[in-house]
């Protein structure tokens, strides 16, 4: 997969960059700043990091809804990145997207089965009756009762949203669907059927994922691999289990660091015994982001020479990279909590 | 750490104060419009927190968790009728009988509240170091003017956050979504409550501001004795925080025990199966088990036991009978007629 060759999905350099006014000034925020991913045939790439990192810009730019500012994008071997109009339309219905926001997604005003066939009638496929049948089969296929098109989507709970959603991503069988935030939104033992859905939807049809979220817990069910994006870049990317079981960057670490332990017994944030990787605050602004590793400020072993470029790549195994001038090293043990000091 | 823990869910407080309760729900119910009339949202809730304690409140979305929390603080939204139940707190007596000016006493003073969304809380057109003093002026026998405004940047470095001066003539948009939350902790603080409300307080941040607020949460119970109610879905959030834990489902709650107990020994179909649809970070990768359907929305609650439509260890008496919580073990009750029945 690293290799590229056989990839569905190849992203080189993207930069996307938006307009912003700091104290009235006009500032570049660079939301997206010089990433690279690839992604191959029936494959789950989940891109994690904090709120505002650029995840769901980097998967805007991939569906051609935003402008990059500099980049390619090639996908299922062509180059998409400035195609327009007529020529994106064939691309546009092989990637599709499911958002977080069951509600804000699906428009009121439609019945489902006009949601879920409006793919097929902008592309103009089939017949009224044979796009009638194939909303009828994707409803049943995503556990809907086919009976539900005749709704709208007021009368349907989160989860069941969700698949509406699904089935209408599903209608121009794509190759390559972006689930940004898909499952966030809903409680666990729905969260679980909406994954399951997902898994047995890729066995059977081979759609490759670009899932976007921000539970790493569900990222390690359901991805091949996972990348760390931190202010528009990657600072880690490999297998799923090499990422989590021997993490390279420290913001990796920090993030794993952060997850409620699924164990009383076993507490780890709420004990006081600080796990010397959390991280503190919030991350720097993408107008000014930090010269050489973007998580210098942050991060418990940084050192001078982080601030100049370039970062040196690391690879701990075949496609298990990293950015970071010090991989290896340990941070000093942490002493009490953060707020201990105060109270 | 871990030992001084046992000790506490076994009755006692690690300092070995014994703990009466602060705060007694006696079998609330809580109606809402439906189609033909009222119908119960949450129905024979009881709950005990002692003073000092962290009692988590969890299920999923719609199971009642909210109401609860707003009924104890007696603020509940229009429509909603509270049709019984009390609400007895140490030193006050009975809340549901209190005048509400009395009760907007105790708001505040006795009883604290965060909430998800931080913005929900805050005045957009206010300084955030500004409503903190408020919120310490506004209770009798409070420190006023500059002695407050003292005393809420003081809060406000309790709280964590940083360079509390320069951030008490913030704006609360000028500040980050975890910031924000800080700053309602502070106020909720401001009065010095003995219990703390917090209804999904770490739902909107991310993984690790969540970590930060849990720190923080952790280290006022430790430092202080001040009690929580925890609401949230998050099971993590429960293990990390919670000394005893009640599950909600449909309205009721349909099993309540210490934490440790609660995770190593589930005896509920719902519980377990709350548990077996969690993504985990060890353990085996393999299918998750979701616990088909959804909630039912009150109304549509089924007779019997509300949770028979969804649960593989139905039986006929599910349908027939409401089971009751009784206790299976010392401080450990189930509202099943087969607990255990599912295994996690
Ligand atoms: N249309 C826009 N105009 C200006 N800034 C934007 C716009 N969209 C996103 N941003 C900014 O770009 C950064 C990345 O945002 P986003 O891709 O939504 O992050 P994520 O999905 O990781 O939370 C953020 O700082 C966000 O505020
Ligand atoms: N203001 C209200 N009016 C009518 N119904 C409400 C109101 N608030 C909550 N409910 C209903 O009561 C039930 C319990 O709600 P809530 O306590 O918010 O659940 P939770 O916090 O567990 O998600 C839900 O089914 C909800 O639809
Ligand atoms: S009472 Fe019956 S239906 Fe309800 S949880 Fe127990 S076994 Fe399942
Ligand atoms: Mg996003
Ligand atoms: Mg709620």
């Amino acid at each position: 997969m690293s290799g590229g060759g056989g990839a569905l999905l190849e992203v080189r350099g993207l930069e996307v960059r938006f307009p912003v006014r700091v104290r009235g000034r006009r500032r570049a925020l660079r939301a997206v700043d010089g990433l690279d991913l690839e992604i191959g045939p029936g494959e789950t790439l989940a891109l994690v990091g904090e709120s505002g990192c650029g995840k769901s810009t980097t998967a805007r730019a991939i569906l051609r809804l935003v402008e990059p500012h500099a980049g390619r994008i090639v996908f299922e071997g062509r180059e998409i990145t400035a195609l327009r109009g007529r020529r994106l339309k064939p691309v546009r219905r092989r990637m599709q997207v499911v958002f977080q926001d069951p509600y804000g997604s699906l428009d009121p005003r439609m019945r489902v089965g006009q949601i879920v066939a409006e793919g097929l009638v902008i592309h103009r496929i089939g017949t009224r009756r044979e796009r009638a049948q194939k909303v009828a089969r994707l409803l049943e296929r995503v556990g809907l009762d086919p009976r539900c098109a005749d709704r709208y989507p007021h009368a349907f709970s989160g989860g069941q949203r969700q698949r509406i959603g699904i089935a209408r991503a599903l209608a121009l069988d794509p190759s390559f669907i972006v689930c940004d935030e898909a499952v966030s939104a809903l409680d666990v033992s729905i969260q679980a059927q909406v994954l399951n859905l997902l898994a047995e939807l890729q066995r059977e049809r081979g759609m490759a994922y670009l899932f976007i979220a921000h539970d790493l817990a569900v990222v390690r069910h359901v991805a091949h691999r996972v990348a760390v994006m931190y202010l528009g870049r990657i600072v880690e990317r490999g297998p799923v289990d090499a990422v989590f079981e021997r993490p390279l960057h420290p913001y990796t670490r920090a993030l794993l660091a952060a997850i409620p332990s699924a164990d009383p017994a076993r507490r780890t944030i709420g004990s006081g015994a600080r796990n010397p990787w959390r991280v503190a605050g919030d991350p720097p602004s993408p107008v000014d982001p930090p010269s050489g590793c973007p998580y210098r400020t942050r991060c418990p072993v940084a050192v001078a020479a982080c601030a100049e470029p370039p970062i040196p790549r690391v690879e701990a195994a075949p496609g298990h990279v990293a950015w970071c001038r010090r991989p290896d090293a340990e941070p000093a043990p942490a002493h009490g909590d953060s707020q201990g000091a105060h109270l | 750490m871990i030992g001084s823990r046992r000790a506490a869910a076994d009755g006692a407080r690690p300092d070995g104060v014994a703990n009466a309760p602060l705060l007694r729900v006696t079998d609330l119910r809580l109606e809402v419009p439906g189609a033909t009339g009222p119908v119960a949202a949450v129905d024979g809730v009881s709950l005990e927190i002692a003073a000092g304690r962290v009692l988590a409140l969890v299920g999923e979305s719609g199971s009642g968790k909210s109401l609860t929390a707003l009924a104890i603080a007696r603020l509940l939204p229009d429509g909603v009728v509270r049709r019984s139940g009390q609400l007895w707190f140490e030193g006050v007596g009975a809340l549901e009988r209190l005048p509400e000016r009395a009760m907007r006493a105790v708001r505040g003073a006795e009883i604290g509240f965060v909430f998800q969304e931080p913005m929900s809380a805050l005045n957009p057109v206010m300084r955030v170091g500004e409503q903190v003093r408020e919120a310490i002026e506004a209770h009798r026998g409070r420190p006023r003017g500059r002695a407050a405004r003292q005393r809420a940047i003081e809060l406000l470095a309790q709280v964590g956050i940083p360079e509390p001066e320069l951030r008490y003539r913030a704006y609360p948009h000028e500040l980050s979504g975890g910031m924000k939350q800080r700053v309602c902790i502070a106020i909720a603080l401001a009065a010095g409550p003995r219990l703390l409300l917090a209804d999904e307080p770490t739902t909107a941040l991310d993984v690790t501001v969540q970590a930060q607020v849990l720190e923080l949460l952790a280290a006022l119970r430790r430092r202080s004795s001040l009690a929580m109610l925890l609401i949230t879905h998050d099971l993590g959030v429960v293990a990390e925080l919670a000394d005893g834990v009640a599950v909600m489902y449909a309205g009721r709650v349909v099993e309540q025990a210490p934490v440790e107990v609660l995770f190593r020994a589930p005896l509920h179909p719902y519980t377990v199966g709350l548990f077996r649809s969690l993504p985990r970070l060890d353990g085996p990768r393999g299918r998750l088990v979701p616990i088909p359907g959804s909630v039912p929305p009150p109304g549509e609650r089924p007779a019997g036991c509300p949770f028979r439509n969804r649960c593989a260890a139905a039986v006929a008496r599910c349908a027939e009978q409401e089971p009751r919580l009784e206790s299976v073990a010392q401080r450990h009750a189930v509202a099943c007629w087969r607990p255990g029945a599912v295994t996690p």
